[in-house]
């Protein structure tokens, strides 16, 4: 990275942990601290709705899904609005006229102590894991692509948001989460811009799309129902429904951001422009993705694209072997921009057959591409067996580093470090108040003063600072890492909604039948994933249903009322 | 075994109710809770039923100017979504 990349990067992250701090300044009490004294107006909470979610994985992970594998990964966020309409009718006002910190508070109230702290558990374990990847995964990716040391880049990686995030708390992070968000979309549509820029001079941004589609990378809908697929309609609508209204009903990261609101109207506009805006978000983001693709049908791609393992493959006993994959790589490159040439000329010309011939002939290429791909992967095991034999996350930053003009470039690792401490900004703070007001105030210190809970509260989030940064640092390798926080949270959020959907809708079944029959669920779901009985998705919508069935079997054969 | 005898047994056994009244138990639920939502005063954490949906219909604060009700905005999301699918789906099937 050039002096100039380090000026906008090292001022954007100045800027953000700056105005956090100002506009967060003055004494807090519990209110301000954990739920920015529910004073913040709709775009605010929806804004930092989306911050949360959409973290640094987001912006590595899915332009590399555009390019490899085209636009289905879409599909996964079809659920989401459905869930914004439940959560508005259901969750927003009782959460906020119970005037809760946490949606766990309610959980106690509606069943008992147990079942609260078996959901407190559940979400600890999950958010507390899945935050050391959201450190980790955008720590492996500088660190190897830019040269920095791992250790150092998951301790800048989850320790920058902590200055703004212990001071200020709720109120700075929404405050940060709308600068954020500002700069995470302009920068991904000038990255956008500038693909089709550095396009050929007759190719426009809709020749672009043509040659995607033909190329089979915009198959954003499909409508075949397949359990195991993990991307289709159904798998979207159903499994995505569930995941999302567990995610943003009963993950104290999402409902501490719109329990900020200043009314349930508020909220409840947040919560509907994120139905409306996220999807469009994600499509674009994607878009990007698929334009780089692309890019790399009329300039040469690198066959893998870590270029780390490889330069070491150059280095080892391999590098002839590597060498003889590389020039047949080389050729297979010349024949792909032949054929993408040809494609884009008989789609000028309007020639349905000689579409057709390019056409297999450019899948013929990506085949043989992607065979020589494998083939260069299996000489990176043999050289490295722990080596991360998948580029999917490399890909868009490997472009930003190699093709974008200087300036940019520092504007998109920004992007991608803000993007990191706006989710790890709302974990942080979701762990902490609900380390505080679930265990602490419920079960040590029920009576001290507010000064001392916003103290305790700021020690508990250096306290999960710590905690994630060291599981960032032992975290093992992935494949999308996007996919792996999905999982993780698949084998937990069907249970907690479980848990919430029994206490809004089932008002007979009581906390005893209602805990034990989660905690079977919660078995019955860890092993449908080990045995990979079906795709991850469907995990939620089995957690979930067998709550309630089991919760209710309970309470028959327990015959309690409570 | 014919189904309404076995649905019968399950009913008796498990003290399930009729598949038909599974709608009327929700619909049921849904005005006993919207039917209890006059309450006075604060909500305690025990009125978590009475607090189901006590937003009356009419209650416009936080929308915008140009929508009328909280349905009609939940008909523009889900409107929203079905578009987006349309969309998606002439997009595919135009550039594939």
């Amino acid at each position: 990275m050039s002096l100039i990349d380090w000026i906008v990067l090292v001022g954007t992250l100045g800027f953000i942990v700056l105005y956090g701090i100002y506009r967060s300044r003055g004494k807090q009490n519990m209110d301000d601290y954990l739920i920015a004294g529910q004073s913040l107006p709709w775009y605010h909470v929806c804004f930092s709705v989306m911050a949360t979610q959409a973290s640094a994985i987001t912006f590595l992970s899915a332009p590399g899904q555009g390019f490899a594998d085209g636009m289905r990964f879409v599909q996964f966020y079809l659920g989401l609005p459905l869930a914004m309409v439940v959560l508005s009718i259901t969750f927003v006002p009782i959460f906020h006229r119970l005037k809760v910190f946490t949606a766990y508070e309610f959980l106690e109230s509606r069943f008992d102590k147990r079942v609260r702290m078996f959901t407190v558990t559940l979400f600890l374990i999950s958010r507390g894991l899945s935050t050391g990847l959201s450190i980790y995964a955008p720590s492996i990716i500088l660190a190897t692509i830019l040269g920095w040391d791992l250790t150092w880049t998951n301790i800048l990686m989850g320790s920058v948001v902590l200055i703004y995030t212990v001071t200020g708390g709720t109120k700075a992070i929404s405050h940060t989460h709308l600068q954020q968000m500002i700069i995470v979309t302009g920068a991904m549509f000038m990255a956008g811009y500038m693909v089709v820029h550095l396009l050929p001079a007759d190719v426009g941004f809709v020749d672009a799309l043509k040659i995607a589609g033909k190329a089979g990378r915009v198959n954003t809908i499909d409508f075949h129902f397949d359990p195991e697929s993990r991307y289709n309609i159904w798998s979207g609508l159903i499994g995505g429904f569930f995941l999302q209204l567990s995610y943003f009903g009963t993950d104290q990261s999402q409902v501490g951001r719109y329990l900020t609101g200043e009314s349930i109207g508020q909220s409840r506009l947040g919560l509907m422009m994120n139905g409306l805006l996220k999807i469009p978000m994600q499509f674009l983001i994607l878009l990007v993705g698929v334009l780089v693709f692309v890019y790399y049908q009329y300039n040469p791609a690198p066959l893998f694209f870590n270029k780390v393992e490889i330069d070491k493959l150059k280095t080892s006993q391999y590098a002839a072997d590597y060498q003889t994959i590389e020039s047949k790589h080389q050729l297979s490159t010349v024949q792909q921009l032949l054929a993408v040439n040809g494609l884009a000329k008989a789609m000028d010309e309007d020639k349905e057959d000689d579409i057709k011939l390019w056409q297999s002939k450019l899948k013929e290429t990506g085949e043989v591409q992607k065979l020589l791909k494998n083939d260069a992967i299996g000489l990176i095991k043999k050289n490295n067996p722990t080596a991360d034999t998948s580029d999917v996350n490399y890909v868009f930053l490997r472009f930003v580093l190699d093709r974008l003009p200087i300036g940019l470039i520092g504007l998109l690792i920004a992007v991608i470090f803000s993007a990191s401490m706006g989710s790890i900004a709302a974990a942080y703070n979701s762990l902490a108040s609900t380390t505080i007001v679930d265990i602490y105030k419920r079960s040590i210190k029920a009576d001290a003063s507010e000064d001392h809970y916003v103290m305790a509260s700021r020690v508990a989030t250096v306290g999960w600072g710590i905690f994630c940064i060291f599981v960032a640092q032992y975290a093992s390798k992935l494949g999308s890492m996007i996919e792996a926080v999905n999982i993780l949270g698949s084998l937990f959020y069907g249970v907690i909604l479980g848990i919430f959907l029994v206490a809004f809708y089932f008002k007979s079944l009581g906390g005893k039948a209602t805990f034990w029959g989660a905690v079977v669920a919660e078995i019955a779901v860890v092993f449908c994933w080990l045995f990979d009985l079906t795709a991850f998705l469907w995990l939620n919508v089995i957690g979930c249903l067998l709550v309630i069935g089991f919760a209710w079997i309970a309470q028959r054969v327990l015959k309690t009322s409570e | 075994m014919r189904n309404g005898r076995l649905s019968r047994l399950a009913r008796k056994h498990l003290g399930l109710p009729k598949p038909s009244l599974f709608l009327r138990y929700f619909c049921n639920n849904l005005r006993y809770w919207q039917n209890s939502c006059n309450f006075v005063g604060e909500p305690k954490h025990t009125d978590h039923f009475y607090i189901f949906m006590q937003t009356p219909e009419n209650d416009r604060e936080g929308l915008p100017p140009f929508i009328k009700s909280w349905a009609q905005m939940y008909r523009i999301v889900i409107g929203t979504l079905f578009a987006l699918i349309l969309f998606f789906y002439w997009m595919m099937r135009y550039l594939a």
